[in-house]
This record gives C-alpha cells, sequence and structure tokens, in this order.
C-alpha cells in the first residue's frame, strides 16, 4: 500500500493549521477600548480597558471588571488617529467572551468594522468578516 | 455683489494656500489596506510610532470610500498586493497624487505576486514567528526609506 495519500493528507492538515495560524496570529497592540455587555439583547454593564492583543478572530483585552465567560460584548477600540483632525476613528468589535485569565478577557469576534463618529455623525467606513 | 459672494471668492482665491498650510502641520498619512485586521492593527500602531497618520481599511473599495468621504491625501500606501481591485486602487489614487508611495505587504506562504508597482516590500510574519516591536518598527522605518527613495527616482 503506498504511503503517498497519507503523506499528501499530513501535508494538507499542516498548509491549513499553518494558515488558520496566519489568519488568527495575535499582534500586541495596546490600545483604550469601551465595552458593552449584552443580556438578552439589552446592555447589561458597560465599561472600559486596554487592548493586550488584536487578531483577525478576535481580542485579548484588560480590565478591572469580572466579565463572565460565554457573554456578548461589543468591545468598541478607539483608533490613534481622528479624520480630518476632529473625526474620531474606531474598531467595533461584537463577538462572545470565550476566556477569562484574571483581569484578561478574550473574545472570539462574530463581525468587525471601522467606524467613524463626530460632527458628521456615526457611519460604518469599512466593515468585516 | 454681496459680501456673502465676496467671501466665498476670497475662500476660493486663497484655498491652495490654506491647503499648503495645512499640509505643512500635518503629519504624513499611510493608508494601509488589508485583510487580516491584527495585521491591519500592527502596521497601524508601527506607523504612527514612525510619525505618520495611519488610515485602515479592510479592503480596497472600504478603503476608496474612506478616501472620498473624507478628501484625504494618501502619501504612503500599504496594500496586501493579493487583494481584488488593488490595481484600480492604485491606479486611482496614482491619478490623485503623485508620487504615491506603495508599500506592497506578502505573505511568506504566498507563491502569489501580483503586478503592482510597489516601491518595497514588507512581509507578513509567519504565524509561529516571535514578533518584536523593536525590530519591526526599524523594518518599518527601512521600508518607508526605501520606498522614499525609489519613488524619488
Amino acid at each position: 500500500m503506498s504511503t503517498a495519500p497519507a503523506a499528501a493528507r499530513i501535508a494538507r492538515l499542516l498548509e491549513s493549521r499553518r494558515s488558520d495560524q496566519r489568519a488568527h496570529r495575535r499582534y500586541p497592540i495596546v490600545l483604550d477600548i469601551e465595552y458593552k455587555l449584552f443580556n438578552k439583547g439589552r446592555v447589561e454593564r458597560s465599561g472600559s480597558g486596554r487592548t493586550v492583543d488584536i487578531s483577525s478572530g478576535g481580542t485579548c483585552f484588560s480590565t478591572d471588571d469580572v466579565l463572565p465567560v460565554d457573554g456578548l460584548i461589543e468591545v468598541v477600540v478607539k483608533w490613534p488617529f481622528l479624520l480630518e483632525g476632529v473625526c474620531p476613528l474606531t474598531l467595533v468589535m461584537r463577538g462572545r467572551i470565550v476566556r477569562r485569565d484574571g483581569q484578561r478577557t478574550a473574545i472570539q469576534a462574530k463581525q468587525h468594522e471601522f467606524r467613524t463618529a463626530g460632527g458628521r455623525g456615526a457611519r460604518v467606513v469599512t466593515a468585516g468578516i | 455683489m454681496n459680501f456673502a459672494l465676496q467671501a466665498a471668492e476670497a475662500r476660493a482665491w486663497l484655498r491652495p494656500v490654506f491647503d499648503f498650510v495645512r499640509k505643512l502641520s500635518t503629519p504624513p498619512s499611510v493608508l494601509i489596506v488589508d485583510e487580516d485586521l491584527g495585521f491591519l492593527g500592527w502596521l497601524g500602531d508601527l506607523f504612527s510610532e514612525a510619525g505618520y497618520r495611519a488610515l485602515p481599511a479592510l479592503s480596497c473599495r472600504q478603503a476608496l470610500a474612506l478616501i472620498r468621504q473624507y478628501d484625504l491625501d494618501v502619501d504612503v500606501l500599504a496594500v496586501d498586493e493579493g487583494l481584488p481591485g488593488v490595481s484600480g486602487m492604485i491606479g486611482l489614487l496614482q491619478r490623485a497624487r503623485r508620487p504615491l508611495k506603495i508599500v506592497a505587504i506578502r505573505s511568506r506562504t504566498s507563491d502569489y505576486v501580483a503586478d503592482i508597482p510597489a516601491h518595497a516590500t514588507i512581509e507578513r510574519p509567519s504565524g509561529w514567528e516571535p514578533i518584536s516591536r523593536p525590530l519591526w518598527l526599524k523594518k518599518v522605518l527601512a521600508v518607508l526609506k526605501q520606498a522614499e527613495a525609489r519613488a524619488a527616482v
């Protein structure tokens, strides 16, 4: 029996693992955030913190609050730049809390988008996922 | 002639002067277009530290919408060379500004090399490769220097 198909399967598996790692690689970026925790469609709690890392799959942030694993959350990351010098640009991530480790909370984002908010009103400029 | 009309004419006449002063007083801008949100944020953070205003976009279409919406001036374009619509976007940006410095974002694991007029290239780190902020800041500064030098030719 030839081992070629098995070797090809392993190579494919390794390749998919490699591309998965790249797609969800976490980058150490520290930015201010504000979050809203939802329960049955209503804002249960809100607070602030700082990102520890950001990836395409979500973000990990630190906060003094204890947030429940599996809770639905919206995280607004403040991008360090103002459009036209006045209009803030934010990254909005919505998803679920998947892990909590001390003051660190990790969320898996189901949706993310860049938004502008300011004099011209809130607008989605770029949307992702 | 009423006063409002005179004021409008004066504003139009002085506009190039205002633009020039604004340009002198604002740092250069880099438009970063990449689907990988983490790398987009990482590059944005490093370019900001290098003294640039970093504009993020997750696709070429969205980047163009951002530029049109805010009438933004782009000095450097850092773009994933494999994104759909990249050539069209570069063409449009080059018509608006010359010389536009172009940095191609390339994946190490991909063999795909797009035919875009890039002045410099930056490689995305592999999944397992450790990343160091000081080293990456040096890399970004070197890439900017290279793009500047090649665009000036």
